[in-house]
């Protein structure tokens, strides 16, 4: 065949066997340090630079002269990641039946998170074309990913700033890695000290409250949200500078605790549960709101089969896909239900579980789509709060669930990022939702392997992780605690409700994703928020005295050079302590 | 009355979000909780959610009346705003200028002509990086205009000439020439749909 008839290169078994290859490295690698650790990684920014090494360098060596192409590389990270993300979503919930010492049935457990896998990419159908066409949201990590996607035709000029971005973010790492700079500027306690203010009482919040992660891949997605973000900073303001002193000053706060005491219950007794409630009511009410739109996505997606049955490829899913994914996930959900419950019961988790999947689904849509975090370990908590009420306190059950809704939250998390990438690159979505579909099976099954494995690796074939081993499992061990506070009547609900019930008046203002944005906020560490919102503020600074074509040619560049120094900087250096045990 | 609107929401959120974060004490088992909870922050709390629904629901009401009924003969309403009409007739210039852009475009010859590649892909540069952004910065007043159901049918369309232009972009860097032509083509059918979309 000449070259010129030659098939451009986009889903091929190189790509695709070797996303599977990473993508299962990266789960094993990952559910370890979620045990170890209690965070997820994102594998998207390694496939792709790997691909690159694989697919282009050595597949070119080896004879192959178009292989390695810039969307071939592009279906090579979306199975990777796609693999990678049921790590998170496994950790952060099945662990905890096994500290809870419940006696349950692995395959149960392994059929759920597959079917959670399917259903996150189901879920996405409609809110790809809300998110990324219609509220144009700018999902960060995608955006980063792309950026290394396109180096090969961005230009010279292009590929220095990404080089001096991903400098600084490994430099910076290091620094902070090897104890020359803090990873948190602790800018309250500083100036705590230097004016003499307490850490107890209502101005305590602010000296235990106000800090900064030096994290360049926090600054580098607010430069990449940049006005976009900004409700998100405010959110933390609010939470940290003016509900936290408030509350603490009218004395609601249980004795008179200071420093890391006062923070933790400021921070755990307070904000987060309320942040969780907001996230809650405010998606919510943004379905509602965006029915419109969501309407006019599956109208776009039904005009879009049409034009492939006149003689058109199809470049969406068709919306039958949906309808029938929606079916099969509930069908999945009875199933596993069955399996633990009466009929009744049965089909009223399976529901719940179906509309909460899809609330959680949008509510990790635009929080990473606006910020590039995703509240995950918050949302697990809420999916198994939910089960437990509806199943009696049927702790096995509702874990086992809780499973399936986790991963199928992360996956809807890490296929939109995917799909933002594919859009700026020029992938075609269904086809790189088809490669997912193909390997949604298979990080479930190791993820829950692997978990399974280093569990029998303890003493006598069990307690290989929790509390006092080298593995403590704390996201896992926060849900084992939660579950025990629930059957015994001790669960903020109160905050829930009351957040759920700002959240929703937040959705109701004119600022699209408003109660969404605020709630994240007042989740997390202000620590986190703090450091976007500079990035947020810079890049709006920036567009606003050198016009926009700086965003595409610097702040791009350099934002995106930042996540991704940060990203495997962090992860070569813990993989390293790991094998070195040292972490 | 959209600083009205505004200093409503605001001081309700800060009213209704403090009053969340109160701790109950007492009060044995979930629904106890709540109820202790609600008994002594609960009507303060409604009050400050009641004054930002008022305040959201003004908030809307001011943007409603900010977006011009009638067109005027220059184009502008009696404040000087652009009105609705102008507002259908900047985007379909816009996507004019778009599709003058995209239509002299080609693939043939692009293996052995250098200085053609390099055209084609200044062009696809200007298309993504400035044309497209000029476009979306319409989007919120779009939205108002030809509502939220009508514009996603809309922008469906514009995303698939970007989405294309963008793989004609990618398939040029990667040499596929092939590829190019065909991704010209689509891209340039997407933004006829997305002209026809759009209100005459």
């Amino acid at each position: 065949m000449s070259d010129a008839a030659r098939p451009y290169r986009e889903v091929t078994p190189a790509a695709v066997i070797l996303g599977v290859f990473l993508g299962a490295i990266m789960t094993m690698s990952f559910a370890y340090i979620g045990l170890k650790l209690g965070f997820g990684l994102p594998g998207s920014t390694v496939a792709a630079i790997l691909g690159f090494a694989v697919l282009r360098g050595a597949g070119r060596r080896l004879g192959s002269k178009d292989a390695g192409s810039i969307v071939e590389n592009n279906i090579n990270q979306t199975v990777a990641s796609g693999i990678n993300t049921a790590s998170s979503g496994v950790v952060f919930t099945f662990p905890a039946l096994l500290l809870l010492g419940a006696d349950f049935e692995p395959a149960t457990v392994i059929f759920s998170a597959m079917a959670g896998s399917f259903m996150g990419i189901v879920v996405i159908i409609p809110l790809r074309k809300q998110m990324l066409e219609i509220e144009r949201l700018r999902f960060p990590s995608g955006v980063a990913v792309a950026t290394i996607l396109k180096t090969p035709g961005a230009g010279a000029e292009k590929a220095k700033r990404l080089a001096g971005g991903f400098a600084i973010a490994v430099l910076a790492t290091l620094a902070t890695n090897f104890h020359l700079m803090p990873e948190t500027w602790e800018l309250g306690a500083q100036l705590g000290a230097l004016l003499d203010i307490p850490d107890r009482g209502a101005a305590g919040v602010y000296v235990v409250g106000t800090s900064l992660a030096l994290s360049m891949a926090n600054f580098g997605a607010g430069l990449l949200a940049g006005r976009g973000g900004l409700a998100f900073a405010v959110g933390g303001v609010i939470a940290w500078w003016l509900v936290g002193p408030y509350a603490v000053g009218q004395g609601w706060l249980p004795g008179d605790p200071s420093g890391g005491e006062l923070f933790a219950g400021v921070y755990f007794g307070m904000l987060r549960p309320v942040g969780i409630g907001v996230l809650i009511g405010g998606a919510l009410i943004s379905v509602v709101l965006a029915y419109p739109a969501l309407k006019g996505a599956i109208q776009g997606l039904r005009s879009a089969a049409k034009l492939a049955k006149q003689g058109t490829e199809a470049e969406e899913l068709s919306p039958k896909v949906l309808g029938i994914g929606y079916a099969a996930s509930f069908v999945a959900l009875l199933v596993i239900a069955l399996m633990g419950t009466d009929p009744g019961t049965a089909l009223a988790l399976a529901l719940a579980g179906t509309l909460w999947r899809a609330l959680a689904g949008l509510i990790v849509a635009q929080a990473t789509g606006a910020t590039d975090i995703s509240p995950l370990s918050g949302l697990a908590l809420i999916a198994v709060t939910i089960f437990l009420a509806i199943s009696g306190n049927n702790v096995v059950l509702a874990i086992t669930l809780g499973v399936a809704v986790c991963v199928a939250t992360n996956q809807c998390a890490d296929m939109m990022q995917d799909l933002k990438t594919g859009h700026l690159i020029g992938g075609i979505p269904r086809r790189q939702q088809l490669v997912q579909f193909g390997v949604a099976w298979i990080g479930p099954a190791i993820a829950v392997g692997t978990v399974l494995l280093l569990w029998q690796g303890g003493p006598g074939g069990a307690n290989g992780f929790g509390p006092g081993t080298a593995l403590p499992a704390p996201q896992a061990g926060a849900l084992e605690g939660m579950v025990n506070g629930i059957v015994q009547g001790d669960a903020p609900l109160d905050k829930y409700f009351a957040g759920a019930g700002v959240g929703a008046a937040l959705s109701l203002f004119p600022i699209g994703g408003l109660g969404v944005l605020i709630g994240l906020a007042m989740y997390l560490p202000f620590e986190i928020t703090f450091g976007y919102g500079i990035g947020c503020v810079a890049s709006t600074i920036l567009v606003n005295k050198k016009g926009r074509r700086f965003y595409g040619d610097w702040i791009v560049p350099v934002g995106a050079g930042f996540i991704v120094g940060e990203a495997l900087t962090s992860l070569t250096l813990t993989l390293i302590k790991i094998v070195g045990g040292g972490a | 009355m959209k600083l009205v609107a505004y200093a409503l929401f605001v001081s309700g959120l800060l009213v209704a979000v403090t009053q969340a974060a109160y701790i109950p004490e007492g009060g044995e088992g979930l629904a106890a909780r709540v109820g202790a909870w609600f008994d002594a922050v609960g009507t303060t709390f409604l009050l400050g959610i009641s004054q930002m629904i008022f305040g959201a629901f003004l908030a809307r009401g001011a943007a409603a009346a900010a977006q011009p009924e009638e067109p005027a003969t220059d184009g502008a309403d009696r404040e000087g705003r652009p009105a609705v009409g102008e507002v259908v007739a900047r985007a379909a210039g816009m996507l004019e200028t778009l599709e003058t852009k995209l239509a002299p475009l080609d693939a043939e010859g692009l293996g052995s002509d250098a200085a053609k590649r390099q055209a084609l892909k200044a062009a696809l540069d200007d298309v993504l990086e400035d044309r497209v952004p000029d476009f979306l910065e319409l989007r919120a007043p779009l939205i108002d205009t030809l509502g939220l159901e009508s514009f996603a049918t809309m922008i469906g369309h514009f995303a698939s000439m970007e989405r294309n232009a963008a793989r004609a972009w990618s398939a040029l860097t990667d040499e596929a020439w092939a590829e190019v032509g065909p991704c010209l083509e689509r891209a340039r059918q997407g933004l006829g749909r997305a002209r026809e979309a759009l209100p005459a």
